[in-house]
């Protein structure tokens, strides 16, 4: 689908897209100091500041509320929100179609299925051992083994079909849908609770381990990615024509499969499911400053992230003390938002 | 320095498409590959472009295309496909600037936008390509192409155009247009083969033609030794005769039965 | 069972030291519904600052801050709430909101489960500790206890009805108790045998499992919803038709937390249940 909008700019869009940095930077920084300052107790950022200014003792909650929860909180946004946004756009990319996302590729079926199998598992086998890093831990591996399952499938001597690969991911999705349903017959009340609240993401369970593993990951996989900017430009034009115009094609999709895979897999693995940011993302990005991805992978990295730390603010003060699931508040953001965009468009053509 | 291409065979499942093909273009020169619907003209320009696998071998300007980096091979020669899609709603001068390799981003700009002015497209660079007519799309990719090989000559080699039925969907005025372009950068030391459907239009405008039949070279070489009567009638199995009228010169071409 | 209870008790006496050591605590945040009835059932409910979702009894629980769901707690949110000392039933979590508040040297006190008058007892007991009631704790764990040995000991010796404990009949399809579940207790204590023993936990049955099973009584938790599916519709569901409970009409509705909890009401839910049992016909 290429919607085309009659009010498009009627200029170089390289500029809008470069003060974008400028200003997606503004609102990061904001976002930023918005989910140190606000939360559900009492503990004050100003206050705090002004303390270690002075060189004052801080008292343990607000050693523990802003150090060992906020701050870690506030990472963990930034690396999944940039996470999800970046592999929306390098799965739009890849597929050529602006309604692709990591899910489209069974990243997120299989995390859901390392998920069931963490929690309802879990307590019976010996991998028990390995505590509250299990679920984390399957659920990276899952959506990591069935990304590259798909790239095997669909790659016939040295060359990735996309359309394969989006078809096997259906069937693939679907297997660990039944895969997970058959899990999810034998959980207890219990594990279907905490299944339910997995899959409507959250960003509540950051911590400095899981940032200290996640983190790395994220970041190197998003740093590559950020470099992948001509290779789908040229890919916008079809395989072939980017090939004539010295795109190393092969080369240019398997960095972008491996990097969503990292960068997702690592994503829902610390965060659950949060759903639109990979859709939406990009593609307000897209109507604004154009599809250059040269620009749009950075954009996209920086308002993904400032708009998962908005949406965890707002997840966690509107039912305070206790707290929304993030993936509920993006959604409920989200889908109007989105739906408004598509309304406002005059002509979509070419879906 | 020359294209050549040697013992080219290309197989599309069971069926092979090209036999054992070899041509040589000469750089400075427009040369045509013509042949029936079918015959694999255009699986010949796809295998010399390494767009499908083939076995034997490409040489551009002396060097084995299968060797060449794609960034190399992009500095030595541009294509223009027979049709293109697009995902994105790119600006036309964006897909303009896709074509441009390494280079200062103001003289970037200025090749871009002289490019567009060369297909007649110069006030078009900030409409989106999807809002062009057919003929406008093919000429916005030809001006991305015409942009990744800007100087015909670089570094004394030739830089060659790959044209697959590059004025298929244009009127008679573009067409006339776009061939005087591709004329103009061979004129200028550049090399150019095109796949043309239209005889009497690559008789106007080649130099040397290749004529393909069934996945094989029926006869290649300088126009007059390529379109003579026998050898048309037999490639289109259809009675032909190649005239030319005394008043401009130039060549003409009428089906007829006799 | 055995296992997880001893989980429980272990992690109580690690974390009641230092609740011990200082004076009582006077902001307390009950995570869990029999919990918090249990520190109301002491007379301690003027200490709780805050509970989660399922503390909905006594009424008063009710206008207390909502911190969320007991397995999903959010770190700051619970910590907003200034609590001095957190009990919590047993699968409160995640485990990364626990390591918090350790971390924040606020003393974390499980309650463990059990589907019996001891688990009840015992339940009560550590609450009590935990609030610096013992006495009172001990008190009421006796009457509990004693509540819940008389109303079992009016169940029958013989001729010990089958009940069906369905959770559910969402679109049609019955998701009834197997064994291992606060509903199977219930049904053991107050003299009836629950009819489903193949299986554990809560899981949808085949209209012919229903059949087979005979129930003699249909039981179920009193809400709203199509979890109380009128009795006309709920009997003449064709899985439930064919058994005995449909053909003498035997539906028992009692409120969950009340019947389920295993908290201080128990002993009464069990004469409850009883007597819905067996009085009856």
């Amino acid at each position: 689908m290429v919607a085309i909008s009659d009010t498009g700019p009627r200029r170089d869009r390289r500029q809008t897209a470069r003060a974008a940095h400028f200003w997606l930077l503004i609102l990061l920084a904001l976002s930023m100091v918005a989910s140190l300052a606000i939360g559900a107790s009492g503990v004050s950022l100003w206050a705090v500041l002004g303390k270690l200014a002075t060189a004052q003792p801080l008292d343990l909650a607000e050693h523990v509320v802003l150090f060992d929860i906020r701050l870690p909180r506030l990472l963990t946004g930034i690396v999944v929100g940039a996470a999800l946004a970046v592999s929306g756009a390098l799965m739009q990319g890849l597929f050529r179609n602006p309604l692709a996302d990591p899910g489209i590729v069974g990243v997120s079926a299989g995390a859901g299925l390392g998920a069931v199998v963490a929690i309802v598992l879990g307590p019976v086998l010996p991998i028990a051992v390995l505590g509250a890093a299990l679920l984390p831990l399957a659920a990276f591996i899952g959506a990591w083994a069935s990304m590259l399952i798909l790239y095997r499938v669909a790659t016939r001597a040295g060359r990735t079909s996309v359309a394969t690969m989006l078809l096997a991911g259906i069937a693939l999705a679907a297997l660990a849908g039944a895969a997970s349903g058959l899990l999810v017959y034998h959980a207890d009340d219990d594990q279907l609770r905490d299944l339910t609240f997995w899959q409507l993401g959250s960003l509540t369970g950051a911590s400095w381990a899981k940032m200290a593993i996640a983190g790395p990951v994220i970041l190197g996989a998003l740093l590559i990615a950020l470099t992948l900017g001509r290779g789908l430009n040229g890919l916008a034009l079809g395989e072939a024509a980017a090939h004539h115009i010295g795109i190393p094609v092969q080369r240019t999709k398997t960095t972008a499969i491996l990097c969503v895979a990292a960068a997702t897999g690592a994503a829902v693995a610390i965060s659950g499911g949060i759903g639109f940011i990979g859709i939406v993302v990009p593609h307000l990005l897209r109507l604004a400053t154009g599809p250059d991805h040269r620009m749009l992978l950075l954009n996209s990295a920086l308002l993904g992230a400032s708009l998962l730390l908005l949406a965890d603010v707002i997840s966690r003060v509107v039912i305070a003390p206790a707290e929304l699931p993030i993936g509920i508040v993006t959604a409920v953001l989200g889908a109007p938002v989105f739906i408004w965009i598509l309304l406002r468009q005059r002509g979509v053509v070419d879906l | 320095m020359n294209l050549s291409a040697r013992n080219i065979t290309v197989s599309l499942g069971r069926k092979t498409v090209l036999h054992d093909v070899d041509i040589d273009v000469r750089a400075g020169q427009v040369s045509a590959i013509v042949g029936p619907n079918g015959s694999g003209k255009t699986t010949l320009l796809r295998a010399i472009c390494g767009d499908v696998a083939h076995e034997g071998q490409v040489l551009l300007n002396g060097r084995d295309v299968g060797t060449l980096k794609p960034w190399e091979l992009a500095a030595m020669r541009a294509v223009l496909p027979q049709a293109s899609t697009l995902a994105f709603p790119f600006q036309v001068i964006e897909i303009v600037r896709l074509g441009l390799q390494s280079s200062s981003e103001a003289e970037s700009d200025e090749i871009a936008h002289a490019a567009l002015s060369r297909v007649g497209l110069g006030g078009y660079g900030y409409r989106f390509y999807q809002e062009l007519s057919g003929g406008e799309q093919q000429r916005a990719q030809l001006a991305r192409a015409l942009c990744q090989v800007w100087h015909p000559v670089s570094g004394g080699q030739p830089r060659w155009l790959l044209l697959d039925e590059p004025v298929s969907s244009l009127d008679i005025a573009h067409q006339l247009q776009v061939m005087e372009i591709v004329r103009d950068f061979a004129a200028a030391g550049g090399g150019v083969l095109a796949v043309m459907h239209d005889l009497n239009l690559t008789a106007r405008f080649a130099d040397a033609l290749i004529l393909v039949k069934s996945g094989r070279i029926l006869s290649q070489g300088a126009l007059s030794h390529v379109l003579t009567d026998e050898n048309l009638s037999h490639a289109y199995g259809y009675q032909l005769r190649a005239n030319q009228p005394p008043r401009d010169g130039g060549w003409f071409l009428l089906p007829q039965t006799i | 069972m055995l296992t997880r209870r001893t989980f429980g008790l272990a992690v109580t006496t690690a974390c009641l030291a230092p609740a011990l050591g200082r004076a009582a605590p006077s902001r307390v945040l009950s995570i869990g519904g029999a919990v918090t009835e249990t520190v109301y059932a002491l007379g301690e409910g003027h200490r709780l600052v805050a509970r989660d979702t399922t503390s909905t009894f006594p009424a008063e629980a009710n206008d207390l801050p909502d911190v969320g769901y007991a397995r999903a707690l959010a770190p700051e949110g619970v910590l907003s709430v200034n609590p001095e000392l957190i009990l919590a039933e047993e699968g409160a979590g995640p485990a990364e909101t626990i390591d918090i508040l350790r971390a924040a040297a606020i003393p974390f006190v499980i309650a463990p489960d059990g589907y019996t008058g001891a688990g009840v007892a015992e339940k009560i007991r550590v609450v009590g500790d935990a609030l610096g009631v013992p006495d009172r704790a001990e008190a009421l764990a006796a009457t509990v206890t004693e509540d819940i040995a008389a109303a079992q000991a009016l169940a029958p010796e013989t001729g010990r009805k089958r009940v069906l404990f369905v959770l559910s009949t969402q679109g049609g399809r019955i998701l009834a108790s197997g064994t291992d579940t606060a509903a199977d207790g219930m049904i053991a204590l107050a003299g009836g045998t629950n009819a489903i023993t193949g299986f554990t936990g809560y899981k949808q049955l085949s209209d012919e499992a229903v059949a087979a099973a005979a129930p003699d009584v249909i039981l179920m938790m009193d809400r709203g919803g199509d979890h109380g599916a009128p009795d006309e519709v709920l009997l003449r569901m064709p899985a439930i038709l064919p058994t005995p409970a449909a053909r003498d009409g035997a539906v028992i509705r009692m409120n969950g937390l009340y019947l389920l909890g295993f908290g201080p009401r128990t002993g009464q839910a069990v004469r409850d249940l009883n007597a819905a049992l067996y009085q009856q016909t």
